[in-house]
């Protein structure tokens, strides 16, 4: 899972851009590319970048802080910190996991992408979970 | 037919704004036409071939009509000398927009998805942007060599028509340094013409810095004019075309501006797009995003260069 951290935005998406970003730079924390320590590109910037406001980039910015990922300080910009695990999740918030992922699949069944290609492409994400 | 070189001089000047305007369909990428971006292969279908077609005749016409108009009326109308090239430009935008609204029919959205590296890479500024403050050296040595040769200049000379020309360059090779620097941070990295840009400006201090210190010492040293203009006009019309290449040559996906935020294919108003430059759809180079406020600052610029230039006569 090494390479250099990269987000991507779809302009035409009905995912609004902030929770976009917001997840494009979850999954580079999740899979450690993002380490604790590391700067993230100014608010100024990714907006510029990515074609969008710069109140877009500073609300995914907020959530990921929100979340314990980030630390923001006036000035400084965005700094991937440690992140105290939370408490495992409820039964009903793994529930809720298991049904986005439901739809998910089902989204790309009716795209046409096989079964088997799923499957394969679920092991190889659950591979890099180093389960 | 002899012509008159005060006639020859505007008749040329015509010739070759008709001829740019002429060209204005295919110094974009092939991929956008009169401001729409439609597929690849759409200029040589027959609905591209006919915009293309009307484009020319809307333009040819005015273009004909005005250097009859130039060569016949000149010399008893002058007003025509400025009259035939305005009808000609507002011939070539009108039709330009109309044809913009027609081809909507066939535009394809730019490519949606926008990619960033998350390196945090500070910005440098590309090594020659920082030849744009160089002129200023030439500026300050003329201006020493006139002061040594205070002696031989004519007394009827004042310090403004003395040194005027070298304050006034000065002015302007700021603001041209200033221009490449907004031109770089005030657009996407992403963008290829944001280098061979800030080339364009710094060549363009270059010239001034060659031109105006060498008309206030021209008294001094008797050089003819054309020496100083010809080299000057000659490395303006290379930038034109070099920029011209760049923008036609252009590789890698289209910047993924919005299609309903060009207004007529020539302005752009984005509010949602804090960029301040983008490429042009309607020529080469860049344009401005006018819903950035920053965007009016950078069009204004040239009224404080002015001022300030009135400004300096008057004190000097």
């Amino acid at each position: 899972m090494a390479g250099t951290p990269r987000i991507r935005i779809d302009l035409n998406s009905p995912v609004p851009a902030t929770r976009q970003i917001a997840d494009g730079l979850r999954v580079e924390l999740v899979e450690g590319r993002l380490k604790p320590g590391s700067d993230l590109p100014s608010v100024r910037r990714i907006a510029m970048e990515l074609g969008v406001h710069f109140n877009t980039v500073a609300e995914a910015y907020r959530v990921l802080a929100a979340e314990g990922w980030l630390d923001l300080r006036h000035g400084r910009g965005a700094t991937v910190v440690e992140r105290v695990p939370p408490a495992t999740a409820t039964r009903t918030e793994v529930a809720d996991y298991r049904q986005r992922l439901r739809e998910l699949i089902s989204q790309m069944r009716a795209r046409g992408v096989s079964p088997a290609k799923i499957a394969a492409e679920l092991r190889a994400l659950a591979e890099g979970l180093n389960l | 037919m002899n012509v008159p070189i005060t006639v020859m001089i505007p008749l040329v000047a015509h010739l070759f704004m008709s001829l740019a305007m002429f060209a204005l369909p295919h110094v974009t990428r092939r991929e956008i036409l009169f401001g729409v971006v439609v597929p690849a292969d759409f200029r040589s279908r027959r609905e591209g071939r006919k915009a293309i077609r009307e484009f020319r005749f809307a333009v040819g016409i005015p273009a004909i009509a005005g250097a009859l108009a130039i060569t016949l009326l000149g010399p008893r109308f002058i007003p025509v000398f400025l009259l035939a090239p305005m009808a000609m430009m507002l011939a070539a935008w009108i039709t330009f927009v109309l044809q913009n609204r027609r081809l909507r029919a066939f535009a394809v959205q730019p490519q949606p998805v926008r990619e960033l590296e998350l390196s945090k890479q500070p910005e440098r500024l590309p090594w020659f942007a920082w030849l744009g403050l160089a002129p200023l050296v030439f500026l300050v040595a003329a201006a020493v060599f006139l002061y040594a040769n205070s002696d031989t200049i004519s007394a009827n000379r004042s310090a403004r028509e003395v040194y005027g020309p070298l304050i006034i360059a000065a002015e302007m090779t700021l603001w041209l340094f200033g221009f490449a620097l907004a031109t770089w941070f005030g657009s996407r990295r992403s963008e290829p013409l944001r280098r061979p840009a800030v080339g364009v400006f710094v060549t363009f201090g270059w010239i001034l810095a060659l031109l105006m210190p060498g008309m206030a010492i021209q008294p001094l040293i008797n050089l003819p004019a054309p020496v100083l203009v010809a080299p000057a006009m000659a490395i303006i019309l290379f930038c034109v075309i070099y920029m011209i290449k760049k923008s036609r040559d252009a590789r890698g996906p289209l910047d993924s501006t919005p299609n309903e935020c060009w207004k007529g294919g020539i302005l752009y108003y984005n509010p949602n797009d804090p960029v301040i430059f983008v490429g042009r759809r309607d020529g080469a180079g860049f344009t401005l995003n006018l819903a950035n406020p920053w965007s009016w600052a950078v069009l204004g610029s040239p009224l404080v260069l002015m001022a300030s230039a009135f400004l300096v006569f008057l004190l000097l």
